[in-house]
C-alpha cells in the first residue's frame, strides 16, 4: 500500500468519525438558528474552491418567503441582483412588498483554494413555525469546476446524508 | 376525341396530386394512425413482488393505443371488477394506459390481461403478473387458447379484399384511360366489372368482421355477434372499408354512365382514388415514419398496382374479341401507359421497402423480410413478363402482319394469365406483409424484451423512470427518463448516478449520465460486480440552483 492510499484511507476514517469536521468543508451559513420573522443577517463561509482553483463566482438563491434582501458590496467583487415577483405580497414594516431580490451574485473575484472568505447579505427570514429550515442554495463556481450547493435534504434525512448540502437556518420561535 | 383526351389526362393529374395531398391531411386530422405498437414498460414491472397493493397499474407502449379489452384477476382466478375503464394518455404521442385497481386488493398473486389496438389496426396482447407480499406464481396463467383459425381466415379475408378492390378499380381505370370514349368492348366488360365491384364489396365487409375478431382474439364464431363488428367498425380497418366502399360505389356509379363521357370517366377515376385511400388508412406501410412521405407514396403505389392488375382481365377480353388492328392498337395504347404506371408503383414501392426494412439485413433474419423477398421475386416474374410482353408480343401485335395476329394475341394471352398468377402470389405476399411486425418496429421490441430491472420513482411530482440493463452482475447500461409534471421530458442541465452495494460494503459507484434523448439520460458500461439489493441515486440538476434527487433499490440476479 503506497503512503498516499495509506493517507486517504486515513483521512477517509477521520472524516467518517468526524461528520462535523466534514461539513467544515462546506460552504454554510455561519448563524445556523434565528428567530422567525426577524432580520438576518446571513454569512457565508466558503472555504475552498473547486477541485484546487479558486471561486471565482458565488451565486445565491433567495426562496421564497424571505424578504428585503440587502447584499453586502465585497471589494475585487462584482455584486449583482436578480429581481423577481414573489409568489404572494408580504408586509414589511409600513410596507407591501410583492417583489424583490430573488438570486444575489458576486463575481468576477478570486478566492484561492486555500483561503477562506465570507459573503453576507440581510434578510427578513419567513413567519413560519419554529423547527422550519430555510435553505439557500449556492451554485459555487471556480476556475475549473462548480459546487452546488443545492441539495435540500428529503424527509427523514439530515444535511450529513448529503455531499453538497444547501446551507441552511434553521428557525426558533418568535422572541 | 383528342380533346375529351386531354381532359382526361388532366382528370387524372388531378386525381394524382388529390392523392398526395389528401392523406397527408387525413393524418394531420387524425393523430391515430401509427405502426405496431410494443410495450415498452409496465409499471409494477412484469413479475414484481410489492408489499402494498397499487392503485394503478400503468402500460406503455411505444405508440398510443387504444385498449380493446382489459381483465384483472385475483387470486384464484377470480375477475375483478374495474372501479373505471381503462384510461389512455391524453398527451400527443402518448402511450401510456392506465388501469385503475380496485382499492384492497387482497394478498397473493394478480394478473392483468390487456388486448389493445394499435391505429394501423394490428392487436397487441400480453399479460403482467405482479404479487401483493409475495413474488407473483406464474403457474396460474394459462396460455391464451390457439385463434389460428381466425388468423389465417383473416389473411385469406385480406387478400381477397386487397385483390378483388384492386381489379374492380383497375378495371375502371382501364375503361377510363385505355378505352378512350365509348367502344363496343367496353360494353362486353361491364357486366364482369360490376361482378367485381360487387365481390369487392363484400370482401371489404367480410374483412371488417374479420379484422374486429382478430382484435378480440375471438373465434370464427363470433362473426355472428355484433361484438367483432363494433370492433372492426371503430379499428382503422373499419375507417379503410368505409372509403373502399365508397370508392366501389363511385366505380359502380361510374360503370353505370361510362356511356355519357366525361361523368362516368371521372366517377371511374374517383373509385380509383377511394380504393388507394382505403389502403392508406391502415396497416403498416402508410405508418411508416416518416408519413408524411409514406402515406402519399402508398396511394401512387395503390394507384399504379390497380391500373397493373385491374387490366388483366379487361386485356384478356380485348385480345380474344376485338378485331386484330382494334386489339393492337387498344395494347399498344395500355402499354404506353402502364410503362408510366409500373415506374410510379416500383419507385414507390422501393422507397416504402426502405422504410419498413431499415436494414439489409433484415431482409434475410426477419419474417418479414423474408415475406418481402418473396414478394419481390414475384414482382420481378411480372416485370419480366411485361417487359417480354412489351418489347417482343406487342409488336408482334402490328396491324401489318396480319397472319401473325391471332397467333400472336393468343401467345399475348398466355403471357397474360402467367402474370394474373403471379398477381396473385404478390398480393399474397402483400396480405401476409400485414399481419408480420416489419422490421424498423424491432429495434423498440428488443429493447423492451432486454428490459432487465425498471421502476419509476416520482419527486415532486416529476417522474423518473430508471431501468438498468440487463440487471446481471458485470457491465450494465443505466438508463433515467425524466419527465416534468405536465409530462412532457425533463431537460436537465446535468444528470449523475450513484450506484452502491451496502451490504456487500461497495461504495457508490458515481457516473455522469449522457443525454441520450428528451429527457433521456444514460451510461453504458456501468460495472455491477456482485448480485443484490443495489442502492441506486439519481442526480438530476433541474436548473441552476434546483436539483431532483432519485433513489430507489435495484435487483442484481
Amino acid at each position: 500500500m503506497s503512503r498516499t492510499t495509506r493517507g486517504a484511507l486515513m483521512a477517509a476514517v477521520v472524516l467518517s468519525c468526524l461528520p462535523v469536521a466534514g461539513a467544515l468543508a462546506h460552504t454554510t451559513l455561519e448563524a445556523k438558528q434565528a428567530p422567525a420573522g426577524s432580520l438576518y443577517k446571513a454569512v457565508l463561509r466558503v472555504g475552498h474552491g473547486c477541485e484546487g482553483t479558486a471561486t471565482t463566482t458565488l451565486r445565491v438563491q433567495i426562496p421564497e418567503g424571505v424578504i428585503a434582501v440587502k447584499p453586502m458590496p465585497k471589494a475585487g467583487w462584482t455584486l449583482t441582483t436578480k429581481e423577481g415577483q414573489y409568489a404572494q405580497a408580504y408586509k414589511y414594516y409600513d410596507e407591501t412588498l410583492s417583489k424583490g431580490v430573488t438570486e444575489i451574485s458576486w463575481s468576477g473575484g478570486s478566492l484561492a483554494d486555500a483561503h477562506y472568505d465570507e459573503f453576507v447579505f440581510r434578510a427578513k427570514l419567513p413567519e413560519k413555525p419554529a423547527g422550519t429550515v430555510v435553505y439557500f442554495p449556492v451554485v459555487q463556481e471556480c476556475e475549473k469546476g462548480v459546487h452546488r450547493w443545492i441539495e435540500i435534504p428529503e424527509p427523514g434525512k439530515t444535511d450529513h446524508d448529503y455531499k453538497e448540502p444547501a446551507p441552511g437556518v434553521t428557525l426558533t420561535a418568535k422572541p | 376525341m383528342r380533346r375529351h383526351l386531354t381532359g382526361l389526362t388532366g382528370c387524372f393529374a388531378a386525381l394524382l396530386l388529390m392523392l398526395a395531398v389528401t392523406p397527408a391531411v387525413v393524418i394531420m386530422a387524425a393523430p391515430a394512425a401509427w405502426a405496431h405498437a410494443v410495450l415498452v414498460e409496465a409499471v409494477p414491472p412484469d413479475g414484481a413482488g410489492l408489499d402494498r397493493p397499487p392503485a394503478e397499474v400503468s402500460l406503455r407502449f411505444n405508440e398510443p393505443v387504444s385498449p380493446v379489452s382489459v381483465r384483472v384477476l385475483g387470486p384464484g382466478g377470480a375477475e375483478l371488477a374495474l372501479p373505471s375503464p381503462p384510461a389512455v394518455g391524453a398527451g400527443a404521442g402518448d402511450g401510456t394506459l392506465r388501469i385503475a385497481l380496485p382499492a384492497g386488493l387482497a394478498a397473493g398473486t394478480h394478473v392483468v390481461s390487456f388486448r389493445v389496438v394499435s391505429a394501423d389496426g394490428h392487436p397487441v396482447a400480453g399479460s403482467i403478473l405482479f404479487g401483493i407480499g409475495a413474488a407473483p406464481d406464474r403457474g396460474i396463467v394459462q396460455a391464451e387458447e390457439g385463434r389460428q383459425a381466425t388468423l389465417l381466415v383473416a389473411a385469406a379475408a385480406r387478400w381477397l379484399h386487397y385483390g378483388s378492390l384492386l381489379a374492380a378499380v383497375g378495371g375502371g381505370l382501364f375503361l377510363a384511360l385505355v378505352l378512350d370514349g365509348w367502344s363496343p368492348v367496353g360494353r362486353r366488360l361491364k357486366p364482369g366489372l360490376c361482378l367485381g365491384v360487387g365481390i369487392a364489396a363484400l370482401a371489404a365487409v367480410l374483412n371488417v368482421g374479420l379484422a374486429g375478431a382478430v382484435l378480440e382474439g375471438a373465434p370464427l364464431s363470433g362473426l355472428i355477434g355484433a361484438s367483432v363488428w363494433k370492433t372492426g367498425v371503430a379499428s382503422s380497418t373499419g375507417a379503410s372499408a368505409a372509403l373502399a366502399l365508397l370508392g366501389l360505389v363511385a366505380a359502380a356509379l361510374g360503370l353505370a354512365l361510362e356511356e355519357r363521357g366525361r361523368a362516368g370517366a371521372v366517377l371511374l377515376l374517383a373509385g380509383a382514388a377511394g380504393a388507394a385511400l382505403a389502403l392508406t388508412a391502415t396497416g403498416h406501410a402508410p405508418t411508416a415514419e416518416p408519413r408524411w412521405l409514406s402515406a402519399p407514396l402508398v396511394a401512387l403505389h395503390t394507384l399504379g398496382v390497380a391500373f397493373w392488375i385491374g387490366s388483366f382481365w379487361p386485356l384478356a377480353v380485348v385480345l380474344r374479341t376485338e378485331p386484330a388492328a382494334e386489339a393492337a392498337r387498344i395494347v399498344r395504347r395500355f402499354s404506353g401507359l402502364a410503362m408510366a404506371a409500373v415506374a410510379v408503383l416500383v419507385l414507390a414501392g422501393a422507397v416504402l421497402s426502405v422504410l419498413q426494412l431499415a436494414e439489409p439485413r433484415a431482409i434475410v433474419d426477419t419474417p418479414y423480410g423474408q415475406i418481402w423477398l418473396g414478394k419481390m421475386v414475384c414482382v420481378l416474374v411480372m416485370l419480366v413478363l411485361a417487359a417480354v410482353n412489351r418489347l417482343r408480343l406487342t409488336p408482334d401485335l402490328a396491324p401489318g402482319l396480319e397472319a401473325a395476329g391471332p397467333a400472336a394475341a393468343a401467345r399475348l394471352r398466355g403471357s397474360l394469365f402467367t402474370e394474373m398468377v403471379a398477381a396473385a402470389l404478390v398480393l399474397l405476399f402483400t396480405a401476409g406483409l400485414g399481419t408480420t411486425p416489419p422490421p424498423r418496429t424491432r429495434g423498440e421490441v428488443a429493447e423492451a424484451e432486454s428490459t432487465g430491472f425498471s421502476t419509476v420513482v416520482t419527486v415532486k411530482g416529476r417522474p423518473a423512470l430508471i431501468t438498468v440493463t440487463p440487471a446481471r452482475p458485470g457491465p450494465n447500461r443505466l438508463a433515467v427518463q425524466i419527465e416534468q409534471a405536465d409530462g412532457t421530458p425533463l431537460d436537465a442541465q446535468e444528470v449523475s448516478a450513484e450506484l452502491a452495494l451496502p451490504s456487500a460494503g461497495i461504495e457508490p459507484i458515481s457516473r455522469v449520465l449522457g443525454k441520450a434523448g428528451p429527457g433521456i439520460y444514460a451510461a453504458d458500461g456501468v460495472e455491477l460486480p456482485l448480485a443484490g439489493e443495489w442502492a441506486v441515486r439519481v442526480d438530476a440538476l433541474v436548473s441552476d440552483f434546483e436539483k431532483a434527487l432519485y433513489r430507489t433499490e435495484v435487483t442484481v440476479r
